[in-house]
């Protein structure tokens, strides 16, 4: 649920960013950037836990999991563009924020259009209705608020560095005047 | 910026025609929610240490994430209160 938020959040403010070019949105846009890394890397982790129990592997190169994978390598080179890319790489990483978000509904529809041993997505419309799947149901909704939540907060800070950042070059600039 | 909106919405397209081409695979694996409890014995992996694992490598990392953040932020705004010393004193 964060990375879904951080890939709408990215793809909107890269999209943002691109055709208005203001400089909040890239800030949104490299914030959510990085969060989505942090938090696709922990559904790796704990997705792979989940498996070992659930399937008795730990890895599996089906369509989910490569996707997945693959959504992270990307955020990586968004970061990596960021770093090193040198002036004029916020447009270059802008759009690879928006093919990067754009690969979200795909991982999400993988499980349905590729059949492995990924439960599909009926899985969450059906829980409510199977044994003990009620109180499933609430823990989920408790932890898509507990996750937006922390995700919200890790945005905030994650922006409060940028802003320092923007406000750093300003004094820089001003000292050069 | 309709030119760019429009490449934008075909180079998704694009991207996302072999998906929508592959054909319907047959209906295997799961459906539905299956409690772990319902699963034969034999398949049943003990799933307290793989959940303790989930749990301390989400603190890890919220711990390691915040630590950076913290630290970037420090670095910036010493950078910050060097420059501001550094004015102060070469207009004096």
């Amino acid at each position: 649920m964060a990375v879904t938020a951080g890939l709408t959040v990215c793809g909107l403010a890269s999209a943002w960013y691109l055709f208005k070019g203001t400089e909040m949105a890239d800030k949104i846009g490299v914030a959510s950037a990085e969060l989505v890394v942090v938090f696709t890397l922990f559904g790796l982790v704990s997705g792979s836990l989940w498996a070992r129990k659930a399937w008795g592997i730990w890895w599996d190169w089906e369509p989910r999991l490569t996707m997945a994978f693959m959504l992270e390598l990307i955020f990586l080179g968004y970061i990596i563009v960021r770093r090193f890319g040198g002036p004029g790489s916020e447009k270059l990483a802008a759009a690879m924020g928006i093919f990067g978000a754009a690969t979200g509904p795909f991982i999400y529809k993988s499980v349905d259009w590729w059949r492995t041993i990924h439960p599909k997505t009926s899985v969450m419309r059906t829980l409510a209705d199977t044994a003990g799947g009620a109180i499933m149901w609430n823990v989920v909704m408790f932890c898509v608020a507990a996750f937006l939540l922390l995700f919200s907060l890790l945005l905030a800070l994650r922006m409060r560095l940028e802003q320092s950042r923007a406000e750093l070059d300003r004094l820089y600039l001003a000292a050069e005047d | 910026m309709l030119r760019r909106l429009t490449v934008a919405l075909w180079s998704l397209l694009l991207v996302g025609a072999p998906a929508l081409a592959q054909q319907p695979p047959p209906n295997s694996g799961l459906d539905g929610f299956v409690p772990a409890q319902s699963l034969p014995q034999t398949e049943q992996i003990p799933a307290a240490p793989l959940l303790l694992s989930s749990y301390a490598f989400f603190l890890v990392l919220m711990m390691f994430y915040l630590w950076t953040i913290w630290r970037r932020i420090s670095k910036v705004e010493q950078e910050m209160h060097d420059l501001e010393r550094r004015q102060g004193t070469a207009k004096r």
